[in-house]
């Protein structure tokens, strides 16, 4: 039977339900006709995508110079995750669900699609969402109801199908639109802030998504305004061999504030998918933005096959004075994971926050972290991550905070604290610091530790069985975390980390 | 890996001299390890040695000994060539009829052996472990503390020139046996050194080791240290207590491998000191083997001036190493404008029932503190000395011999100017 040895304390139980895991409840396929681009990837692969998108020149140059540099690249090896060479030729590089993605109102999507988003549950909570569009068209601001209010814009395969709350948030002067309406649309701010943060030639797998991007989201909020209500975006991959490749987009003005939500999952597949997306946030004076990640991809099975290949370059720039940018992510799903949400300080009094739940189990592999660079005087900046292993997985957080020899005043404090469940899986923490000035303070802690067995006597003394005692713990430890997450993600996220470690527990 | 590199003449001209191995393959295709490497990124070393130097010629200048040790054997080192114990007559050894060294029982249980070859350090090469597998190629110095003796060893590297020299030594501490162990490193000029100790601890013994490297602006060493801990026998652990005083050079690196076979203790201390644009690099990898190893590790370091300290802390807990207990601290002060601490203290554990922790903070002097005192009136300077040394006091009060500390605390005292 199993192969793996536990501890004394863990009984035979739970060792049949770690056998049993892998069961991803999100492992559903719509049958949807879809329009794709041919296998492989070369330029005119890229020239596909844009002329399907009928996107200006510019942007075909763009992606053209992206595709060029990147074809000169090496794949990135020093994270520590080790996966078969991807054949990038294997892939297809664009899918759209064939009714398109001109849906007027909710009505016109198509039912197999509003039937799958019922299924995900986790992050959006469709049928109440949805629910609340219908009555936000009738009555904006209609704040009586339960609903929590919430603008989806939804992103199917590489096409956003639904964009909900659109009316409100005009009226407030937020624009919130798939990338590709952006670029028709608003062109004038797509051009002056795409790319200005995660360059085109950036790195190897943003590169690959600069030449080949399908859709993703755009915000502008606005000098003064405060987003009416949480944005969300649905990220879900669904065609066989398809790389998602979405671009996330989100300006704040000066004074602006906005909080965004971004939930990925992905159906199940015997085969690795792709999935390589860029996410540039840019905050102006006194601006904030706040980002928020549940990310549910599939795994892969309890052996190890299929899952989601997750290379994701998120970066922001805290461009003016006393901006602000908070990122926060639960992290549960994918294969492979290799993701750093980074912040560049560069106005004085800017701030930079990182809360990270990172949870592995069976054969997963994460290296996830953040990078904060200061270079704007008085900045600060704040990580807080908590990486769970368990079953065969392996997990390190990798981070860099850099002080620059100008950032007087500068301030960061970290803690990255993991916990081993079981004892096949590895925990690591690789933090990078760098300090170049003589008046910033940085403090750093780690600490790796198990469950501890007094706790969960305890717990289970009180009348909890043993696996709602680990996620009752577990969640206690991640408690900093969670309690960053907006309101309409925090009950969801300790499901989740209670889900994810079932039966792997001790 | 990526295409080889275009070696510098000095690589050349050192790739002549290794013998046809992994090594030389290794060296080959990357050249030294420097800013591209990994574990060498904040410490460029190939940046350091782009101009060829020449073998050292013999040893002409006079040192004082930085630190003295009560009844210790004093063995020296003068560019990397062990000199013969005073008044021992050597027995030869010999290896199928042929002499291959020569050996000194210098004290009771305590044997010092040269031989006239080193060894091809396979087991050691990996990419920025280069250093210490070129060291091991030099001839041996072999020094033994018997089972069940006590001796105390100061071991003086002396160093001048602008040549280029290293060592190679090997240190067993036997079964029961009480080791103090004093190393330094006293180097004038400009010279490029490459020092390498293995130390074997047996059941059973405790050892106390001590290096200590006076500040040398324009000399580039490295110091690498293969440590390897016995696990415990009778419910005896085996325990090294290490502590490094490094006051700078214009490249320095001492670097600490120690394995934990099991059950057995160590405290893996350093403290450095820099002033102008010296350099430290203070990198340790703990690997921890076997069930029950405990390590605790608190580095300090003080950066003035242009100057750059560098910390690299690892721990490697192996699966199945349960119950490891490990702590890693390293705090530094940044004085001046213009100085810089990079620290990459990192955890790598594949045990699930281990308490693992680390700590890195970096700031300036307190500016309440110094207010303080100021208020109190004492003069800034003062306050200033006197937080520095408070600062690198919690670090020294490790040290249990209190002749050797004093010294210590001097040393770092001095290491001011």
């Amino acid at each position: 039977m199993s192969q793996t040895t536990y501890k004394e304390g863990i009984d035979a139980k739970t060792v049949e339900q770690v056998e049993e895991l892998g069961t991803y409840k999100h492992g559903f396929t719509t049958n949807i006709e879809s329009v794709k681009a041919p296998k492989g990837l070369n330029e005119d692969t890229v020239r596909f995508i844009s002329a399907k998108k009928e996107e200006p020149e510019w942007l075909l140059e763009w992606r053209l110079a992206a595709f060029e540099r990147w074809k000169k690249m090496e794949e990135p090896t020093w994270a520590n995750v080790s996966y078969p060479p991807i054949d990038y030729q294997d892939h297809y590089y664009y899918a759209e669900p064939k009714a398109g993605a001109k849906y007027e109102s909710i009505d016109d999507v198509p039912e197999e699609i509003l039937e799958d988003f019922k299924k995900l549950g986790i992050p959006l909570r469709e049928a109440e969402v949805l629910l609340g569009v219908e009555g936000a068209g009738a009555t904006p601001g209609d704040a009586r109801t339960n609903q929590p209010k919430v603008a989806v814009d939804a992103v199917f395969d590489s096409v956003s199908v639904a964009t909900t709350f659109k009316k409100e948030l005009e009226k407030a002067g937020v624009i919130f639109m798939s990338i590709s309406e952006a670029v028709r649309e608003h062109p004038e701010l797509v051009k002056k802030y795409l790319g200005s943060v995660v360059p085109v030639s950036d790195n190897f797998f943003a590169t690959l998504n600069s030449a080949v991007f399908s859709d993703g989201t755009f915000v502008y909020v606005p000098k003064g305004v405060r987003c009416p209500m949480e944005l969300s975006t649905y990220f879900r991959i669904n065609e066989a061999n398809t790389g998602q490749f979405e671009r996330t987009l989100i300006v704040a003005d000066e004074g602006a504030y906005v909080s965004y939500l971004e939930g990925c999952t992905a159906p199940m597949r015997d085969e690795n998918q792709l999935h390589a997306a860029v996410v540039e946030l840019v905050a102006l004076d006194d601006a904030e933005i706040k980002y928020s990640t549940v990310q549910n991809w599939y795994p892969g099975d309890k052996d190890g096959k299929g899952g989601i290949y997750n290379f994701v370059t998120k970066r922001a720039d805290c461009r003016g004075v006393r901006s602000k940018v908070s990122w926060t992510q639960v992290e549960t799903g994918s294969a492979v994971t290799w993701k750093y949400p980074s912040c560049i300080l560069r106005g004085d009094d800017s701030q930079g926050e990182f809360y990270s739940i990172a949870i592995t189990n069976n054969h997963q592999q994460a290296d996830t972290g953040t990078k904060m660079v200061h270079l704007g005087k008085n900045t600060r900046s704040r990580i807080i991550s908590k990486g769970i292993s368990a079953g065969k997985s392996d997990q390190t957080y990798r981070g860099l905070v850099s002080i620059h020899q100008k950032a007087e005043g500068a301030r960061n404090f970290t803690q990255c604290d993991s916990l081993l469940i079981g004892s096949n899986c590895g925990a690591h923490t690789v933090p990078y610091v760098e300090d170049k000035s003589n008046t910033a303070i940085l403090e750093h802690e780690a600490t790796t530790s198990k469950l501890s067995e007094e706790q969960l006597f305890y717990a289970q003394s009180r009348g909890l069985d043993e696996e709602e005692a680990v996620a009752l713990l577990v969640n206690g430890f991640c408690r900093e975390v969670l309690q960053e997450l907006p309101m309409e993600f925090a009950v969801e996220a300790q499901k989740l980390v209670q889900v994810s470690l079932e039966g792997s527990v001790g | 890996m990526s295409s080889p590199i275009p070696l510098t003449a000095f690589e050349d001209r050192l790739l002549a001299e290794v013998p046809d191995t992994d090594l030389a393959e290794l060296l080959r295709s990357r050249g030294l390890p420097g800013r591209r490497t990994e574990t060498w990124k904040w410490s460029d070393l190939r940046g350091a040695l782009r101009d060829v130097r020449e073998p050292s010629g013999a040893y002409a200048s006079k040192a004082e000994a930085p630190i003295t040790l009560e009844g210790a054997t004093v063995l020296t080192l003068k560019n990397g060539v062990p000199q013969a114990p005073h008044g021992v007559e050597p027995k030869p050894i010999v290896k199928s009829g042929e002499k291959v060294g020569s050996t000194y029982v210098v004290e009771d249980g305590l044997v010092v052996s040269f031989y006239d070859q080193g060894r091809d350090a396979e087991d050691e090469i990996g990419a920025g472990e280069e250093l210490s597998a070129l060291a091991a190629l030099r001839p041996l110095m072999s020094i033994s503390v018997l089972p069940g003796f006590t001796h105390k060893i100061v071991l003086r590297r002396l160093s001048d020139g602008e040549g280029r020299h290293g060592d190679n030594v090997f240190v067993t501490v036997g079964e029961g046996a009480r080791a103090t162990l004093v190393e330094t490193h006293e180097i004038t000029g400009s010279p490029f050194v490459n020092s390498r100790t293995e130390l074997e601890l047996d059941a059973k013994s405790v050892c106390d080791r001590f290096i200590v490297q006076t500040a040398a602006s324009e000399a580039v060493l490295v110091h690498s240290s293969v440590l390897r801990l016995d696990e415990a026998k009778d419910g005896e652990t085996v325990k090294l207590n290490q502590m490094t005083l490094a006051l700078g050079a214009q490249l320095a690196r001492h670097e600490t491998r120690l394995t934990h076979l099991g059950e057995s203790e160590a405290k893996i201390d350093a403290l450095y000191r820099l002033s102008d644009s010296l350099h430290t690099d203070i990198t340790s990898h703990i690997t921890f083997e076997g069930e029950d190893g405990v390590t605790d590790q608190l580095v300090k370091g003080i950066a003035d001036g242009r100057s750059r300290g560098v910390f690299q802390g690892k721990f490697l807990v192996q699966r199945g190493a349960q119950r490891t207990d490990a702590k890693m601290a390293h705090h530094a002060l940044l004085l001046s404008k213009g100085a810089q601490i990079n620290a990459k203290p990192e955890l790598e554990i594949y045990a699930d029932d281990v308490e693992c922790a680390h700590g890195n903070t970096a700031g300036a002097l307190d500016p309440e503190a110094l207010f303080y005192m100021r208020q109190r009136g004492v003069p800034e300077d003062e306050a200033r000395s006197l937080l520095i040394d408070a600062f690198g006091g919690e670090v020294l009060e490790r040290v249990k011999d209190e002749a050797v500390r004093e010294q210590l605390a001097a040393l770092f005292h001095g290491g001011a100017s």
